[in-house]
């Protein structure tokens, strides 16, 4: 059972973290572990390198803590920090992950298998879809898309400028629309609007 | 087709129906167990911190415990303990191709070579000089031969003063005789109406 929400900003859990206090280091990562490890889940492709980066990114924090200079906000610095480990992971990971796994880590119960396994084969083609695209346009489809992140935010991430972030979505989404193509046509896919 | 590239409400259907087919990869939140991982880390470091912290000060302590565990009484004042801890200037070695000389050999004079410096008498030991080898020489010579007018100089008698009374009879100081001028000046002339006024030497056939 989680304790509640802890109040304060970013900047001050983080002078409490580095004074020592444990639990508003807990609460720094509790507010943005679900963004870092999604991010760094669908740039690798794996659960063990998003885990692996998850943990990097925050133990970063306690080893290197003034890597952070408090120019972007903290959460946006972490994402960032998440994009430069799963680029060293990326590849290596979408090459060694056994097909047919997915990382996809849903609660039990709800969905009958045959959903759960037509879920499955729609993720897969999806994963398998993003796994085409270069990691420079993955990354910017997958803070927009999955992330909602605005273009200034996704460009002080990656280290760009907002037009070239805009040229490689724009790239992403022609190719991945070029992937997908085949498996609307065949019925594999369908649009879930809502 | 121009694509649209900015995300937000007033996206196209293509872009719409991109994002759905995005969406149907779920991927759950973290795994309950990073955090406690993260939870160790945290406490490995804290508690890796406070030995570091102890352990300086536990040094500083004990260097301050040992100055003042050394009596005062024998500690040694920095210029003195430096005296005692430098020996003395060792006489540099001499090269084999520079003979030494030593200072007693060479008797002091106005006419010694400036390089040699008068030893103080009151020295008892006596220093080595380095000197070229034909300068040694030289200054063995000198030597030997200021040592020997100085046995002369002893023999020789102070002038005579002569007291006389202040009634006695004046003398007449005797003329200088022309016979009397070295030879060599009646050889002089004044050669006249040349400018500068010389004095020139008259070639005598004779010297």
């Amino acid at each position: 059972m989680e304790s509640p929400p802890r109040a304060g900003t970013d900047q001050e859990l983080l002078k409490a973290t580095l004074g020592g206090d444990e639990e508003a280091f807990v609460e720094i990562y509790r507010r943005y572990r679900d963004r870092v490890y999604r991010f760094a889940c669908r740039m690798a492709g794996s659960a063990e390198v998003a885990r692996d980066v998850t943990q990097t990114c925050f133990a970063s924090l306690l080893e290197t803590p003034a890597r952070f200079d408090g120019r972007v906000c903290l959460g946006t610095y972490l994402c960032a920090a998440a994009r430069n480990q799963s680029l060293r992971h990326a590849g290596r990971a979408w090459r060694e992950r056994p097909s047919g796994s997915s990382p996809d880590l849903r609660p039990g119960g709800g969905p009958s298998p045959l959903e759960v396994l037509l879920e499955d084969e729609r993720a897969r083609i999806v994963r398998e879809a993003l796994s085409t695209l270069a990691p420079l346009h993955r990354e910017v489809l997958i803070l927009v898309e999955y992330e909602d992140l605005d273009l200034a935010t996704v460009a002080e991430i990656v280290g760009a400028e907002v037009g070239a972030v805009k040229v490689r979505l724009h790239r992403a989404r022609r190719k991945l629309r070029a992937a997908l193509e085949a498996h609307v046509e065949s019925g594999a896919l369908t649009v879930e609007r809502g | 087709m121009k694509a649209n590239l900015t995300p937000g409400p007033e996206d196209g259907p293509e872009r719409e129906a991109l994002r759905a087919f995005l969406r149907q990869w779920h991927v759950a939140g973290p795994p309950p167990d990073i955090e406690e991982d993260l939870r160790r880390t945290f406490r490995r470091r804290r508690s890796g911190r406070r030995p570091v912290v102890w352990l300086a000060l536990a040094a500083g302590l004990a260097l301050v415990a040992l100055f003042q565990a050394v009596p005062t009484g024998q500690l040694v004042p920095p210029e003195r303990r430096t005296a005692v801890a430098s020996p003395p200037p060792a006489p540099s070695a001499p090269p084999e191709s520079r003979p030494v000389v030593r200072r007693a050999d060479v008797a002091a004079g106005p006419t010694a070579p400036p390089r040699v410096r008068r030893a103080p008498v009151s020295s008892p030991t006596e220093h080595e000089v380095i000197v070229e080898p034909g300068q040694a020489m030289l200054l063995a010579q000198l030597g030997r031969e200021l040592r020997f007018v100085q046995q002369e100089a002893a023999v020789t008698t102070p002038p005579r003063i002569e007291t006389v009374p202040a009634d006695a009879p004046e003398t007449p100081i005797p003329q200088m005789q022309a016979t009397d001028a070295p030879a060599y000046r009646a050889t002089w002339k004044t050669v006249a109406g040349e400018w500068p006024f010389v004095h020139r030497s008259v070639p005598d056939s004779g010297r």
